[in-house]
């Protein structure tokens, strides 16, 4: 079962979800609208990256601040929402990129969000081979709809991710045993 | 998610609707969509599409006219909208996800996950792409795309409705852009106890 904007209302006005800041027609149907961030992080460098390496990716990337920006042709690039968010325990959330941007050719690849996560999310933004496009910070850009899980979950989200605000370059998984 | 008896029955009662139906595109879980014969190819050039300008005026600079065809060579590095031979009617208390079939995405094409939205009418309109150094041939009827649906927790309160700016889309329809919406409000909810 996904949850209805009815129930979405209901779980915000209980602080089950937070979503902040949560714009006045972000509520939809079935989902939330998330909106663009105003920072965007691409790959400086063209070398393989090497998770494991030990060296600290966000050296390899680069992040800019900005009012708009051009997602060329074929480029892929990592943006955040504007929106920071909680996720409860009994939901999951998946992320559908909105229909004005895909028609536009612009994919962002199958997203999941895990219950417990708590932050901003980095999402890939990957742009059609054809033209660049200007994109701008708080546009309704991605659809999150929230399906219920069959039971609350027993261990929450806890990852390296957590509690992230700024676009997050990838990090080594933390060995499962320290977790 | 709905299986294939629940979605024939959401259709049998005409709760559901997708017209034309042929049996055999109903799946296990999901239905499969079909090309429709109009393809609109993005066009290759240096330009920069405006997301804060109308897009009246802009789709015609970066979509070539809408070619009418049994099937269209997609060309490698090129992208084409799409637009489903089937009319969906989704009713007030299910969304569906659309995903590329696993053939397209065997043949590397690529498209992005979006959604329908409870109470949306229309054909569904999508953009797929061939980044890599081969074409793929796109022939009218063949199914490319699966859709599952799940049903809501409750009917949707304010269902996809007439304000929508897809409703009721009849064919290929380009992109719209909201240009208003730089004035949209924002509502901080109160931090819970809880945060961090």
């Amino acid at each position: 079962m996904i949850v209805s904007d009815y129930d979405l209302s209901h779980d915000i006005e209980h602080d089950r979800l937070y979503i902040d800041p949560l714009y006045d027609d972000a509520i939809r149907q079935n989902g939330i609208d998330f909106h663009l961030g105003d920072e965007v992080r691409r790959a400086k460098e063209k070398e393989i990256l090497d998770i494991r390496s030990g060296r600290n990716l966000e050296e390899w990337t680069e992040s800019e601040i900005c009012k708009s920006f051009v997602v060329h042709p074929n480029e892929s690039l990592l943006c955040r929402t504007a929106e920071y968010l909680e996720m409860p325990d009994y939901i999951v959330g998946l992320c559908y990129l909105r229909s004005t941007y895909a028609r536009l050719g612009i994919i962002i690849p199958a997203t999941v969000i895990d219950a417990g996560f708590k932050g901003t999310l980095t999402v890939e933004l990957r742009g059609n081979p054809s033209f660049g496009m200007r994109l701008y910070p708080f546009d309704p850009f991605m659809h999150v709809i929230f399906p219920t899980l069959d039971s609350p979950v027993v261990k929450l989200y806890r990852g390296k991710y957590q509690g992230q605000i700024a676009v997050t370059a990838p990090r080594a998984d933390i060995p499962l045993e320290a977790v | 998610m709905l299986s294939d008896l629940m979605i024939r029955s959401y259709i049998e009662y005409g709760k559901l609707g997708i017209r034309p139906l042929s049996p055999e595109t109903i799946r296990e879980n999901g239905v499969d969509l079909r090309f429709s014969d109009a393809f609109q190819p993005l066009k290759k050039t240096d330009a920069i599409y405006d997301t804060h300008l109308p897009s009246a005026e802009q789709n015609p600079l970066f979509f070539d006219p809408v070619i009418h065809a049994d099937y269209y060579d997609l060309q490698p590095g090129c992208a084409v909208q799409v637009a489903t031979m089937e009319w969906i009617d989704m009713p007030v208390d299910l969304c569906a996800m659309i995903n590329l079939r696993s053939t397209y995405a065997r043949l590397m094409t690529l498209g992005s996950p979006t959604a329908i939205n409870a109470g949306w009418h229309g054909n569904v309109v999508y953009t797929l792409q061939s980044p890599y150094p081969y074409g793929v041939r796109l022939y009218k009827g063949d199914r490319f795309m699966h859709v599952l649906f799940d049903s809501l927790t409750s009917p949707a309160e304010k269902p996809y409705d007439k304000d929508g700016k897809y409703q009721d889309q009849q064919g290929m329809v380009g992109p719209k852009m909201d240009v208003e919406k730089t004035t949209r409000r924002i509502r901080v909810p109160a931090i819970p106890e809880k945060t961090l």
